[in-house]
């Protein structure tokens, strides 16, 4: 039996066809509420609109930059320092009581704000200081240890013009501690800002754009900033880019 | 109505025309989104964002042409935005010292066919890319130019994908692809 002659295609075939129409029989009422209930006015503004107040944010963070104006920083972070990857698999262990088991994501629910401040627990960060950001979804669910502990994690998805930015929080259960990394890949560097640290991830194919920040903050929760920008031509996946460094830095002095 | 008219109201703001597109094309969308993500509530998630976005975007649909692929196009990126949405939380749990525990779809839990289970299992192991290329090729029965139209990529990244995911598969699945559907052995 040769390859283009064995039985894979036909199997694949028949799996996916067996797994997709038993897993969804038919419409699902939720699809349609939400989208009937996203469609609303305010979520027709014209893209045209939308650029010009992506344009405006872009060229208030720029000159606030330039002229040196003090922008207060949105949240003050612990520092982030690199460590061994034993020391930081070492480090777990201890915390989780000798356990090296793995915690389970539950599922998330959507919710509003409040209620997802209310179940997490802490103060929930929002995109407050950046201009025409507009908070389209709030996810909020938590993280389940061998050892019974549990930490809460809240989902905040924005559009700020044609961007799209992901905001996840999640509580450290050790809140004083820095953030440990073990070991930094080539498109990661930490940066200093305001006297607090950031952990910036750039974007494979563009290196001026910057693909997510990560941070602690000095009350234990644990921030990664996900930026969807319009897709760069040089990336063949298709998918979407990251932001120039002037609104990755606007969106994490934002946050409050 | 037709699938035009639908589109027409869409680009004047009437939900009618939403509630048309939807009842014609959100099956087929939680389908693709499903095989993908492999998660059922992903994959709601996936389709209402895509029809919202398909909402907001019509005046970028090219008049006179199928909705439908367009739709799909929406339809498999914001999937794919998914499981590297995903894959970033994994990444705030590796800062915390933690992992996630990728529990099975329980479909594939029950699935009593273990060649099928194994099949299943072997195809969420693909890369998100290739896995998205695989679920049109094989769970719509597209051709290679579709599917490369529908992804937006090159017709030779399609081929390459394709080819590179059905080297994988074959290298995990082993004797089984020459299996059929019953656990006969193919002759």
């Amino acid at each position: 039996v040769t390859h283009e002659h064995d039985g894979l295609e036909p199997m694949l075939r028949a799996a996916l066809d067996d797994y997709a129409s038993h897993g969804i029989r038919g419409r699902r009422p939720a699809v349609r509420d939400r989208v009937l209930a996203g469609a609303t006015p305010r979520a027709r503004r014209s893209r045209r609109v939308r650029r010009v107040v992506l344009a405006l944010a872009v060229v208030a963070a720029l000159l606030a930059l330039a002229t040196g104006a003090a922008i207060a920083a949105g949240v003050l972070t612990q520092p982030i320092v690199q460590v061994p990857v034993e020391v930081w698999q070492q480090h777990f262990a201890q915390e989780h009581h000798g356990s090296t088991g793995k915690g389970t994501i539950q599922p998330a629910q959507v919710s509003g704000l409040a209620e997802a401040e209310r179940r997490a627990g802490f103060h929930v960060r929002t995109l407050q200081g950046v201009d025409g950001a507009e908070l389209v979804q709030v996810t909020s669910g938590s993280v389940v240890f061998q050892d019974g502990s549990r930490e809460p994690e809240v989902d905040l998805e924005y559009q700020v013009g044609d961007t799209r930015v992901s905001v996840t929080e999640t509580r450290d259960p050790h809140p004083n501690t820095p953030l440990e990394v073990p070991g930094l890949a080539p498109n990661m560097h930490i940066e200093t800002i305001g006297g607090s640290q950031y952990l910036f991830q750039l974007d494979t194919y563009d290196p001026a754009e910057v693909r997510d920040v990560q941070f602690k903050t000095t009350d234990g929760v644990v921030f990664s900033v996900n930026f969807f920008g319009p897709h760069h031509p040089d990336n063949p996946s298709g998918g979407p880019g990251g932001v120039d460094h002037a609104f990755a830095v606007g969106a994490v002095r934002g946050l409050s | 109505v037709t699938e035009e008219q639908a589109v027409e109201d869409l680009r004047l703001g009437r939900e009618a025309g939403l509630e048309f597109l939807m009842a014609e094309h959100e099956v087929r969308a939680l389908r693709v989104a499903y095989a993908i993500t492999g998660n059922r509530a992903s994959a709601e998630d996936v389709v209402a964002e895509a029809f919202l976005k398909a909402y907001r975007n019509i005046g970028r649909f090219e008049a006179g042409r199928p909705f439908g692929p367009w739709f799909l196009r929406i339809v498999t990126n914001e999937a794919l935005q998914v499981i590297r949405r995903s894959r970033r939380a994994e990444r705030v749990y590796a800062l915390l010292g933690r992992q996630s525990d990728r529990t099975p779809d329980p479909l594939e839990q029950v699935e009593t066919n273990e060649v099928r289970r194994r099949v299943l299992g072997a195809v969420r192991e693909l890369a998100p890319n290739e896995r998205a290329a695989v679920t049109l090729r094989y769970l719509l029965d597209m051709d290679e130019r579709s599917v490369a139209e529908t992804l937006g990529w090159p017709v030779g990244t399609v081929k390459t994908r394709l080819h590179r995911a059905r080297a994988q598969l074959r290298d995990r699945l082993g004797e089984d692809v020459n299996m059929d559907a019953s656990g006969e052995r193919r002759r």
